[in-house]
């Protein structure tokens, strides 16, 4: 197990973008890929190589769920864990987002100050199973 | 709270009322009395002629009597005088007083009726039996005496006794006179037997065997001219009797008898009297009919209208409507309720009502197709699903009430509104309210955490004049985030779509968690939190929304609380449930506002809630929270002196204050 360094960030709003990349970039001090649909994701995910992967749920073209079951056959996600974003928290759909392999979800409006911590208690989470 | 009284189902019928003219139905009594009159007269004629002729065979017989009593008594009397004759012819008109006074004596004797007999030769009257009171008579010559002369003359000339009377006699009384002549063996005249019957001992004998019959009798002399008569009428008609011409005492007699008068006419009288008692009697019985009837008519003409009016108010309502036997049986249904379930009346007819209804909504419809039945309750009301004849399922309202009938046989009235639209629309609205709140919350996403960063110098060091509008900024935004939260969790509660994991745990550490949790307002705020007491009950909640709930109590306490104001958290318990206070010092709530408290959208006026933040959502949707919870919500409050507001919720157990750390793993 390695360190958390890089994370990929999918996220078609470019003001959230802005945020996450600000919170995980300069209060968490983390390497950020921002990608703005699911497919740019597919197309960037192995040359980048992520430690993380934050998945918005919602978005145009390929949605979380489905760039999550592509971004599996492209690369092995054992060791990577992926984080929804989502304003949607019914405990059912929680417990659908985990069914998909999901290791947590974040929920939205997320507070940009604690997001970096957040991120990093999953993936230590991911890393002790 | 589907079981709010709704008015009672009232029938269009109104109880018809029928008024007829005065007249009605007197052509048809008038008919019939006509006719019953000229009927009874009719039968009244028949009978009087009946009656007539049977009673001029009762005349008969009794003439037949009367005669053979006049026969028998008059000749019984006059035999003798013809003895009398006999012996003067025989004598050859020889006789002397002395020999002739014993025999006369004897004959005297023997006839009931004889008053004297004298002897007249010549015509002069010699001797006079009794003397005695006739002694005017001796000496009298016929030929002189006007009144007698021509019935003697008559006597003598046909050779042959006469009866002549009854005549008014001397002595007084009525008296009968046989004259008898008398002719000798040469056949020369010698004179004349006289013999007085007493007429008024006839008379007397008469009237009473026709006193015994009934009748009245006349008995008239032909012979004479006046036609002298005993009688014991004095208007007696020849009309109405019965008359035979008879002779006797070598008189012709007509004998007349008619009914005692009067019992006849009485009879006849009592009979048309009857007839028009009767026919009067049976006019008005059918006059009475007759109008019954008609008023009938009229009632039922009525009724028929009303429930024509009612039938058609009942097929062409906008509603679905169904008649329904207690048993829950679908007797009738109209046209709308027809085209809601995709069936026609027929098919419908006889289908259970449960059988047509959701299976999830089966247990509620039947429980309250029984309150009905067992009348303990008049109506009710329940959104259920109905299945359509297509399989799908439709959303109704539906109220059923019970009818009590006159003839005892209950039924059940139901109305079916179909919530289709309804339901739509409630959709549109539900996913409007939840693609606004999603689409609001990315930006928002976006600009609390954009200020989050630059207010924590993330981006660099801000001035403080820049610190105070960013903390303005953030604020406001985070009011934001609330009302769409709260936007939601009302949607979500409304559509049934929130989850509550109900679990059993102690009430006192979900208190102390809450208060723990809303220290931050003291911050905003400066008031204070007080637990008055500590509770040691179990209630069985989704602590995570109870939390919510007091957090929202708390936070209006804070809001509405005078600076340095407590606020004082209290539980009370109850038998089964238990009851948390939150109270505060405040202005309270004002009285017009009581009634409105606990719904959506409802601050006491639209300053406050610029002066104290909020969403105007957070009470409806702790009315709603604690509801799923099996509790209730409510407030006291005196205006001016603050409010508190409560909740209630069942309680599981009662725990021992001694074991608490039993459960404080599942408070937590």
């Amino acid at each position: 197990m390695g360190e958390l360094k890089r994370i990929m960030h999918v996220e078609d709003d470019p003001s959230i973008q802005a945020v996450a990349r600000v919170a995980l970039e300069v209060v968490g001090g983390f390497e950020v890929l921002t990608c703005t649909s699911g497919q740019e994701a597919l197309d960037k995910v192995q040359a980048f190589a992520p430690d993380f992967i934050l998945l918005d749920v919602m978005m145009p073209g390929i949605d979380g769920a489905e760039t999550l079951e592509r971004l599996r056959k492209l690369v092995d996600l054992t060791d990577i864990p992926v984080a929804f974003m989502t304003a949607k928290v019914q405990p059912e759909e929680v417990a659908y987002y985990h069914s998909l392999g999901a290791s947590d979800v974040i929920i939205k409006p997320f507070s940009p100050m604690q997001l970096a911590s957040q991120v990093r208690n999953i993936w230590s989470k991911h890393h002790d199973r | 709270m589907n079981h709010q009284a709704s008015p009672a189902f009232q029938p269009i019928l109104n109880p018809p009322r029928a008024r007829l003219p005065w007249y009605s139905g007197g052509w048809q009594a008038l008919l019939v009395l006509i006719l019953m009159l000229t009927v009874s007269e009719f039968i009244l004629h028949q009978q009087r002629q009946q009656f007539d002729n049977e009673q001029r065979q009762e005349l008969l017989v009794s003439l037949g009597q009367l005669r053979t009593l006049i026969d028998t008594e008059l000749n019984s009397n006059l035999y003798l005088a013809s003895g009398l004759v006999s012996y003067l012819r025989a004598q050859n008109g020889q006789y002397d007083h002395d020999t002739l006074e014993p025999w006369i004596k004897g004959l005297l004797e023997q006839g009931k009726y004889i008053r004297n007999i004298g002897i007249a030769p010549d015509n002069r009257i010699s001797y006079v039996y009794p003397l005695k009171g006739n002694e005017q008579a001796i000496g009298l010559f016929y030929p002189n005496l006007a009144s007698q002369w021509p019935s003697v003359a008559r006597a003598i000339r046909q050779r042959r006794p006469i009866l002549a009377g009854p005549v008014n006699l001397r002595q007084g009384g009525q008296g009968l006179i046989f004259r008898a002549p008398v002719f000798l063996a040469d056949g020369s005249y010698w004179g004349i037997v006289s013999t007085v019957l007493n007429a008024d001992a006839v008379q007397e004998s008469l009237r009473q065997t026709a006193t015994q019959l009934h009748i009245s009798y006349a008995l008239r002399n032909l012979d004479e001219d006046e036609h002298p008569q005993l009688s014991n009428s004095t208007e007696l008609l020849d009309s109405e009797a019965v008359s035979n011409d008879i002779v006797a005492a070598g008189t012709r007699w007509r004998l007349l008898v008619a009914p005692r008068s009067g019992t006849a006419i009485l009879d006849q009288r009592l009979g048309y009297g009857l007839a028009i008692a009767v026919s009067l009697l049976t006019a008005m019985l059918l006059l009475n009919l007759c109008r019954a009837y008609r008023r009938q008519t009229l009632i039922l003409q009525a009724l028929a209208e009303s429930q024509q009016r009612f039938a058609g108010a009942f097929e062409t309502a906008p509603q679905g409507m169904a008649l329904l036997s207690p048993q829950g049986l679908l007797m009738e249904c109209n046209t709308t309720l027809c085209q809601l379930l995709g069936q026609s009346a027929s098919s419908l007819g006889g289908q259970s009502l449960l059988e047509l209804t959701h299976p999830l909504d089966q247990p509620v419809s039947k429980q309250m197709l029984h309150a009905l039945r067992k009348g303990q309750q008049q109506n009710y009301q329940q959104e259920k699903r109905y299945r359509r004849a297509d399989g799908d399922w439709i959303d109704v309202w539906e109220s059923a009430a019970l009818v009590n009938s006159a003839s005892g046989a209950d039924y059940l009235i139901l109305q079916i509104q179909d919530l289709t639209e309804f339901k739509r629309m409630e959709r549109i609205k539900s996913d409007f309210i939840a693609t606004i709140s999603h689409e609001l919350r990315t930006p928002l996403t976006a600009v609390v955490g954009a200020l989050d960063l630059v207010r924590a110098g993330v981006v660099g060091d801000n001035p403080a004049q820049l610190t105070a509008m960013l903390d303005i900024a953030h604020d406001n935004s985070q009011r934001l985030t609330l009302l769409i939260d709260d936007l939601l969790d009302m949607d979500k509660l409304r559509r049934g779509q929130m989850r509550f994991e109900l679990r059993p745990q102690r009430l006192q550490p979900l208190l102390e968690n809450a208060i723990t949790l809303n220290q931050s307002l003291l911050k905003e705020f400066p008031v204070q939190f007080q637990l008055l007491n500590h509770t040691d009950v179990e209630v069985e909640v989704d602590s995570q929304r109870l939390l919510q709930v007091i957090s929202n109590y708390l936070s209006n306490a804070a809001k509405f609380s005078p600076a340095q104001g407590v606020i004082e958290i209290e539980s009370e318990t109850y038998p089964h449930r238990v009851r948390v206070k939150v109270r505060d010092f405040g202005p309270g709530v004002p009285a017009s506002f009581h009634a409105h408290i606990f719904q959506q959208f409802s601050q006491a006026d639209s300053s406050s809630r610029r002066q104290q933040g909020g969403t105007g959502l957070g009470l409806a949707i702790c009315k709603e929270l604690i509801r799923h919870m099996g509790g209730e919500v409510g407030f006291d409050s005196i205006e001016g002196l603050g409010a508190c507001f409560w909740f209630e919720l069942p309680i599981l157990a009662r725990n021992e204050p001694k074991t608490p750390q039993q459960h404080q793993g599942a408070a937590a």
